[in-house]
């Protein structure tokens, strides 16, 4: 008896601790509600019928080998609805992720290390803008868009309902062990704003404002503005404008809008100080790390569109062509699908391309009559302001003079512990212009567009319905935030393209010089106040052109136009990408119609998986001289990587070591350069123009400031800093992979540091640093940033996240960088990856029937329940 | 003596028992294995029958999920276990502890009941044999 009591005790005891310890694991791997269920609906085949209730009619859904949705309904209601039940079922988690990014809700699924995270962006209030719009739309403004939202978000939670019934929720919630909550309209308007703050939402002012602060505090006030002045001029010495010199559009310019010399220092460096140099960083810390969390839409000053007119095209129809550079993350940004509404024998509606998950709307893409395609603009959409202050509480405002209290506002951030949500309480305090942080000893104001009611849906939902230019451009109207690139083109042979946003038109602005406009503003004194009356809005106000006779239009996030011809440029934006795709963009377009050559998609494909790098060709002429002029001082592995380098052709290849040693070496360039100044501003690895410094470069005298490293006490020249930079990335090279781990481990020549072996990608799910199986395989790939085919960073994690090839009078060509489906047991969660990576892709066809649709995986059939 | 209110079975039949139990309740989700494996101890008549057929049981009740799996949707399932071969072996080692340890909970405890109820039902029937005038009276 003893020993069968001791037996039951030993046995009880053992399951207890196995039950306390492993209950979480048995959770996660229970056969049948854990993560092996969701096997099950990775595999699409054959057909199947669902009932589902919030359906008015039948809607086809056929998905075809690459786990592209093709959905066939009869309504606009229903193809919402249906489109919100495929998009669940392929990314809910995804979609789930950014409504409570945007919310400041991420700390409930991630526990301690996103509640600045969640802080941040219920600082900056996110929410505000989507409320607004919803009031907008329940006070009976846009029917049809309230209506598509709402059938939409009735088809996310159907799939979820089907989910949580079947136990087939994403395995990212059986291992965080939480459930989603029902879709809502506005969730889809919060992914809206989350996108809006990713492609606007940047303290570019903050970081101007702290470099010219300190390098003032650093050099004096007049040096440290000169230095700025020679970094961010007006108009930069080597450009490349969307529209050519001379092509002049939109309104006139307001007097005083011409750049002046001057020595001005912010406003706020005496008593109305924003906050303290270490304040400030941590500020922007503060940012980068929110930035962080939301990299996925990001902007990274890179997208490359362009329209080519059909007179200079094999199909004599245009050719347009879009490839957004995102972040590259698992699952990808964007969700394809082909979406069509019928009645009878005619097709109303017939619509391909990539939608953000969350959103019932094609983004990018293209119908039977219409294409189009986005590259960010970077207008400048967000404002800061700093004030006088009489209290912690009261500042003074306007320039008649009144003091306000700061509105304060309590709210809750729950925070995961230990799986329990803990409520943290914080204080969210406004001004009259919005947000205002109040953080280590800063006091700032933000303002940002997309604080109010925008409708860009509105508009996107248009251009999935427009049938002719007339039609589109009507539809950019609704076009505000965040400010696009356009390119359009129709099958009547029309091309176009609007820098197409609504930008503010400020007041009680010193426009004598360009610096001003792009600093902080004095709250106080009512300066850079948005005239809410007068915005500068499309299509008119904008920068555009339609039907140029030279026969295309390119943009790469590069300056719309010279002052000359756009007098609002600075109004707009001031922080244009380098010229460099833009130019490589136009000079292969040009080679290619230059003897009469008629362009095809195949030529297309080429130019955007184009990897010659135009820096590459402008600097090294330089960099070797200097180096021949220094042969002296130059070791033996440095005299192989200058062969090495000068026998390179400039394309930046996987399989060559050109490439590495000249990453390399303009990195270190940058940092020799820029970081001796910069460091005394209490900055680190800012960002500079390159073609700036390709303008040093070139131009010794004008950059003598900069090249001389103020570390020491002798002064450097041009030269003698490009050999020092190329000597340390040699000696970087040679200590990182110049040896080859072997026993003993053998030195390997510069010929052999190949590209591919360090510019490798590295898309990567959210939870993919603990569970690296989510990621996707670590390629590696050609390209490089200011290449067409911008695959930045060593560990590249943005690039392409769309490529799109529209031949208006033939065949359609995309590709994801990734796959459809987030679900990691799915073929289609990454298979298109390798056709990405080596620059291939897949037909963008938009059959009219369901019968039509090429390579058909599997048929669902959704029919009304009840 | 013995005291008996469940059948016992033989090794096989426990294990065909077994199998469907932990198959079945586990439509219910994993907790229910340990009632699986409690039924299983009581229907066992050796504790070594019990705790093989418990652990057995669940082992090939849970793999008979990942086998349906694997006919309705095999490219995922490979893909999985190719994916998570470590999970698979847990998931499997944890199906082994749970039905194992729970089938030995049953068991242990029907038998110290037992045990239990025959020395109580002996010592009644020393009482009585011990009496035999005052009862005869």
């Amino acid at each position: 008896m003893k020993k069968q009591a001791l037996g039951l005790t030993i046995s009880v005891a053992l399951l207890a601790l196995i039950v306390a310890t492993a209950a979480r694991y048995l959770s996660i791997l229970d056969p049948r509600w854990g993560i092996w269920v969701d096997t099950l609906p990775a595999v699409r085949s054959g057909r199947r019928v669902l009932h589902l209730r919030g359906l008015e009619g039948e809607v086809l859904v056929v998905w075809d080998r690459w786990g592209v949705p093709h959905i066939f309904a009869s309504s606009e209601h229903d193809l919402a609805f249906a489109f919100g039940y495929v998009q669940a079922m392929d990314r809910l988690w995804q979609m789930d992720l950014e409504r409570r990014l945007a919310s400041g809700r991420m700390a409930e699924l991630l526990g301690e290390d996103a509640f600045e995270v969640d802080l941040f962006f219920r600082a900056v209030d996110l929410r505000r803008g989507a409320e607004a719009i919803m009031a907008e739309l329940e006070a009976g403004r846009f029917p049809e868009l309230k209506a598509a939202l709402e059938a939409f978000s009735a088809g996310v939670n159907a799939a979820m309902e089907d989910m949580e019934r079947s136990g087939t929720l994403p395995v990212e919630y059986k291992l965080l062990g939480v459930k989603p909550e029902p879709w809502k309209p506005l969730d889809t308007l919060l992914v809206d704003r989350l996108i809006c703050w990713g492609l606007t939402g940047d303290f570019d002012s903050i970081y101007l404002y702290k470099l010219l602060e300190g390098l003032q505090d650093a050099f004096g006030d007049e040096k440290g503005y000169e230095a700025v002045k020679s970094l961010l001029p007006p108009d930069r010495p080597i450009d490349e404008y969307i529209i050519p010199p001379g092509g002049a559009v939109g309104p006139a310019a307001p007097s005083g809008c011409l750049p002046s010399s001057g020595t001005q220092r912010p406003v706020a460096a005496a008593k109305m100080t924003i906050g303290s140099p270490e304040g400030l960083a941590r500020l922007l810390a503060w940012w980068e790390k929110a930035m962080s969390y939301c990299s996925f839409v990001q902007g990274f000053e890179a997208s490359n569109n362009w329209v080519v007119s059909g007179a200079l095209t094999a199909s004599g129809k245009p050719i347009l062509c879009n490839d957004p550079h995102l972040a590259l993350n698992v699952p990808p940004t964007w969700y394809e699908a082909h979406l069509v509404v019928r009645s009878g024998e005619e097709v109303k509606l017939n619509v391909r391309g990539v939608a953000f998950p969350g959103v019932p709307i094609i983004i990018i893409g293209r119908n039977d009559h219409v294409a189009w395609g986005f590259t960010n603009v970077g207008a400048d959409a967000i404002d800061f302001y700093y004030y006088v202050w009489r209290s912690r509480d009261e500042y003074w405002y306007g320039p008649e003079g009144r003091w306000l209290k700061v509105e304060r506002v309590s709210d809750t951030i729950r925070v995961r512990q230990g799986g329990k949500l803990v409520a943290k309480h914080v204080t969210l305090n406004y001004t009259v212009h919005g947000p205002l942080i109040v953080r280590w000893g800063v006091r700032m104001a933000v303002k940002w567009l997309g604080h109010y009611a925008t409708f860009e849906a509105e508009a996107l939902r248009r251009y999935n319905w427009a049938r002719n230019l007339e039609d589109f451009v009507e539809a950019l109207r609704f076009f505000q935030l965040p400010a696009q690139n356009h390119v359009y083109a129709d099958v009547e042979g029309n091309i176009a393209w609007w820098a197409c946003g609504r930008y503010p038109n400020r007041t009680n602005l010193d426009r004598s010089d360009p610096l001003r406009i792009w600093l902080p503003y004095n709250g106080s004194a009512g300066e850079g106040e948005w005239n809410e009356d007068d915005w500068i809005d499309p299509p008119d106000e904008v920068p555009h052109l339609v039907n140029p006779p030279w026969g295309y239009i390119v943009t790469a996030n590069n300056r719309p136009a010279s002052t000359a011809d756009y007098s609002l440029v600075y109004e707009i934006g001031w922080t244009w990408a380098d010229y460099y795709r833009a130019r490589r963009i136009r000079e292969l377009l040009e080679g290619l119609v230059a003897n009469g050559g008629k362009l095809t998609p195949e030529d297309m494909k080429t130019i955007q998986n184009d990897v010659f790098s135009i820096p590459a060709r402008e600097f090294l002429p330089y960099l070797l001289d200097a180096l021949e002029a220094h042969a002296v001082e130059l070791e033996v592995v440095e005299r192989e990587a200058v062969e090495v380098l000068a026998s390179w052709d400039y394309y930046m290849r996987a399989d060559e070591a050109a490439p590495t040693l000249f990453a390399a070496w303009l990195q270190k360039l940058v940092d020799a350069v820029f970081n001796d100044e910069f460091s005394r501003a209490g900055l680190e690895d800012v960002k500079v123009p390159i073609s700036m410094l390709e303008y040093f470069v070139k131009h010794p005298e004008a950059g003598a400031w900069w090249f001389d490293d103020k570390d020491t006490p002798d002064v450097e020249d041009r030269d003698t800093i490009m050999v020092r930079a190329f000597k340390e990335a040699v000696e970087e090279l040679r200590r990182t992979i110049g040896i080859e781990r072997t026993h003993p481990p053998r030195p390997l020549p510069p010929s052999e540091w190949k590209w591919g072996r360090v510019h490798r990608l590295k898309a990567q799910h959210v939870m993919g640093s603990v569970l690296p199986w989510l990621n996707y395989p670590r390629l590696s790939l050609d390209g490089w940033r200011h290449c067409v085919n911008n695959l930045g960073g060593l560990d590249v994690d943005h690039g392409p996240s769309w490529r799109q090839i529209v031949d208006l009078g033939g065949e359609s060509w995309c590709v994801i960088p990734g796959g459809q489906s987030g679900n990691p047991f799915s073929s289609h969660y990454a298979d298109q990856l390798e056709l990405w990576a080596s620059g291939r892709y897949k037909a963008m066809e938009l059959p009219e029937r369901p019968g039509d649709v090429s390579e058909p995986e599997a048929l669902w059939r959704l029919k009304p329940k009840g | 003596m013995s005291v008996r209110f469940l059948p016992t079975l033989s090794f096989a039949k426990l294990l065909a028992v077994s199998i469907a139990l932990f198959a079945l309740l586990e439509l219910l989700g994993w907790p229910l294995a340990i009632l699986a494996g409690i039924i299983i101890g009581l229907l066992a008549s050796r504790w070594r029958d019990a705790v093989l057929a418990g652990a057995l049981g669940c082992l090939i009740g849970w793999s008979l999920y990942l086998m349906a799996y694997g006919l309705a949707a095999g490219a995922a399932v490979a893909k999985a276990l190719a994916l998570l071969r470590d999970f698979a072996a847990i998931t499997l080692l944890l199906g082994l502890a749970l039905g194992s340890l729970s089938s030995s909970i049953g068991f242990l405890a029907l038998d110290m009941w037992r045990r239990a109820r025959a020395r109580e039902t002996r010592a009644q029937e020393t009482e009585v044999r011990g009496t035999p005038e005052t009862t005869g009276t």
